[in-house]
């Protein structure tokens, strides 16, 4: 009985990414994550000029724990965003009300289906990419034991368990109480400090990656308690149904239209901020999702500008002008064209509202970096700006072409992702070579502003030509 | 009688499946036509074409005299329409959503307008609750009352009382009556053959994409419609 719903789930869930992607272009998927960690992996002897290689491995091990929070994440907003798009989505994890079998087994069964998928979708693909680079990273000096592969697959795979059971935890806990998260929170975020402040020694302090540095009993154990005993508790715990309370609003449009009345669809604009404001974590999932890649992207470029001839805020705005861009996944992550396709409206129209109000919510990122750059560096002031402003227009006009309003599901299909990426890296690696010669040249990146309104204009016609799916 | 809805050759296809196929069709004002087909039969499918909101593969349509090919938007300005599966946006409240949809129509006074759908389909006391709290039944009369917001001459529906508790239903059926003896259309989509015969002027019967049968409900000459269509589409 286990074994049969665990096979439903993992054909379903197989079915649900090939409706999505279109075909099985899904199973592509491990082969570009396999091709862009052979890519990372080749610039190792150059990134080794500037970072240990255990630095390096440190933080790959962090980015499969990160993985897993995010795979478990789903688990918060998953249920929110597969009901828009699919309307009450009936998937067989929702299924304990119509069959006799326990929340507990289901739940169980999408738990192993999860790490099943993400091990043979990211980890393995990533770890095969690392490897087939070893052989060409060999021949410029930097020797890496394929021996010690083996070891990395596990280790990385324990790092990403880890994150998974505590975010998996951290959800049943959400799941009881949003009091008793906080709470919960709180002095996990106080522990994080302290490891902060005490100098992040991740080798000590992350079990997994102490593992791979020196592989032992102890360590191992250690590491398998950090899954075992969150997820045990979870799986005790267990409670499906999230606090979902009824809520109720006073009629916020006729005065949020009116302030929004200088937008050209202050409607569009206005259901927008409500879509985001409303939904699960609120503002707050939106500055979250900006700030703490920024912080990280701080740290790194921290690390590696001393070893590179290029002023710090011209990297750091570029990074930002990129990363800034997700802001156009949450307008359409809760979207669907279905809403409006009865309507008297072209999807053209709905495209240019959410650009234009990415453009007002992208005012804020702007005006934070241009206080940072004026502290840090400010006579880097205006290739900063012009940096933030041509990265982030050319990307957005890019994303919008590319993905309309199905950003976050469009940018998992393989081929999107490689357009995408290849659109941006070549006006990156382009900016940065202009910049390398003058931080000033920088400011003739603006250019991309213009390609980027012509870009935007063919987008607005190619998705007004093409027919809109459902979800 | 003046037609309102025509339709000739109309053709959909999705890769190697038919579904609208050849369909010529003619609705006159004042007409309360029901569309009546098994599942899958093509009947969503019409109602999008017919709306613009899908590109024939071939054929042509026009709606209130508007080109549905040359002008999508201008039909849909124009007419009302029900989905067949209730879409108000997650995050917005019921009322809100009404005026979300009267701005987009530009109708004024739009909040009397909601006064007035809220009291007849007696969903008053949820007009503040998030759509996607709403129970389904009250998300239906949502879009009932989003489809009739801009006082519209011509109205798709397409099955609009699946959900409905038989209070709402006979308001419904009873509006839906009232609206066509005012000089309105309505196109009707359903499998509750009950309701059709009680209701329809005149019915079109689809199965695999093709108009097999129209004619007015008086031709059944005291038939049950069940009887008749079931003849048909397994004939």
């Amino acid at each position: 009985m286990a074994l049969q719903m665990f096979r439903a789930m993992m054909k379903e869930e197989w079915r649900l990414h090939a409706v999505m992607f279109g075909g099985h272009l899904f199973a592509a998927f491990p082969v570009m994550i396999a091709f862009f960690a052979f890519l990372a992996s080749l610039t190792l002897p150059v990134f080794t000029l500037v970072m240990p290689l255990q630095s390096m491995a440190s933080l790959a091990h962090l980015g499969a724990a990160l993985l897993g929070v995010g795979a478990g994440s789903f688990g918060l907003f998953g249920k929110e965003i597969m009901n828009r798009r699919f309307g009450q989505a009936s998937l067989i994890a929702y299924s304990s009300r119509t069959l006799p079998v326990s929340e507990r087994r289901i739940f169980a069964s999408f738990f192993f289906k999860d790490v099943l998928y993400y091990f043979a979708f990211w980890i393995v693909p990533a770890i095969a990419g690392f490897a087939f680079a070893l052989p060409i990273v060999g021949s410029f000096g930097l020797v890496i034991s394929a021996a010690s592969l083996p070891l990395l697959v596990i280790s990385i795979a324990l790092a990403f368990l880890s994150g998974l059971s505590v975010i998996f935890m951290l959800s049943t806990i959400y799941a009881h109480s949003l009091k008793l998260l906080v709470a919960t929170l709180v002095p996990l975020a106080v522990l994080v400090a302290f490891w902060a402040i005490s100098g992040f020694s991740l080798e000590r302090t992350f079990p997994a990656f102490a593992f791979f540095l020196a592989p032992s009993m102890a360590m191992l154990s250690a590491s398998l308690a950090i899954i075992i005993v969150p997820a045990a508790l979870a799986f005790a715990f267990l409670k499906v149904d999230y606090p979902e309370r009824s809520r109720q609003f006073r009629n916020a449009f006729p005065s949020l239209t009116h302030r929004l009345r200088f937008m050209r669809e202050p409607r569009l604009a206005s259901k927008d901020l409500l879509d985001l404001k409303r939904s699960e974590g609120g503002i707050g999932k939106l500055i979250f999702s900006l700030a703490f890649p920024a912080a990280f992207i701080w740290v790194m470029l921290s690390l590696l500008v001393r070893f590179m001839a290029l002023d710090f805020m011209l990297l750091f705005s570029a990074m930002m002008g990129l990363l800034t861009t997700s802001v156009y996944g949450w307008l359409t992550e809760y979207d669907v064209f279905s809403t409006y396709a009865f309507l008297p409206i072209r999807i053209s129209t709905v495209l240019r509202s959410k650009v234009q109000t990415y453009l007002l919510i992208s005012l804020l990122p702007l005006v934070g970096l241009a206080v940072a750059v004026l502290l840090k560096e400010p006579h880097a002031f205006l290739p900063s700006m012009a940096s933030f402003i041509s990265v982030s227009s050319i990307a957005l006009a890019a994303t919008v072409y590319l993905t309309g309003m199905q950003t976050n599901i469009l940018l998992y299909n393989p081929k999107i992702l490689a357009q995408y990426l290849l659109s941006i890296g070549s006006v990156l690696v382009l900016m940065m070579l202009a910049a390398a010669l003058n931080p000033l040249y920088l400011i003739g990146s603006l250019v991309f502003v213009p390609v980027s309104a012509a870009i935007l204009k063919r987008a607005y016609a190619r998705w007004e030509n093409m027919e809109q799916p459902a979800f | 009688m003046q037609p309102v809805i025509e339709s000739h050759g109309l053709t959909k296809r999705f890769g190697s499946l038919k579904a609208v196929d050849k369909l010529s069709l003619s609705v006159g004002k004042g007409e309360l036509f029901g569309l009546l087909g098994p599942n899958g039969s093509g009947k969503t499918t019409l109602i999008k074409l017919l709306t613009g909101q899908l590109k024939p593969t071939s054929g042509d349509a026009t709606v209130m005299g508007v080109d549905v090919l040359k002008d999508p938007v201008g039909v849909r300005r124009f007419v009302g329409v029900i989905p067949e599966q209730e879409t108000p946006p997650s995050f917005l409240t019921a009322e809100e959503y009404l005026h979300f949809v009267g701005g987009i129509r530009e109708v004024s006074g739009i909040g009397k307008r909601c006064d007035k759908w809220f009291s007849l389909l007696q969903f008053g006391g949820q007009r503040h609750m998030l759509c996607k709290d709403l129970s389904r039944g009250t998300r239906q009369k949502l879009m009932f009352a989003q489809a009739f917001i801009h006082e519209p001459r011509l109205v798709f529906v397409d099955e609009p009382v699946i959900n409905l508790d038989p209070v709402v239903q006979r308001t419904v059926k009873d509006h839906l009556t009232g609206f066509v003896r005012g000089g309105g259309t309505v196109f009707f989509s359903t499998h509750v053959l009950e309701i059709a015969q009680e209701i329809c002027t005149r019915i079109g019967v689809i199965n695999h994409g093709k108009l097999i049968h129209q004619g007015s409900i008086g031709e059944l000459r005291g038939r049950r419609l069940e009887d008749f269509f079931l003849k048909l589409v397994q004939g």
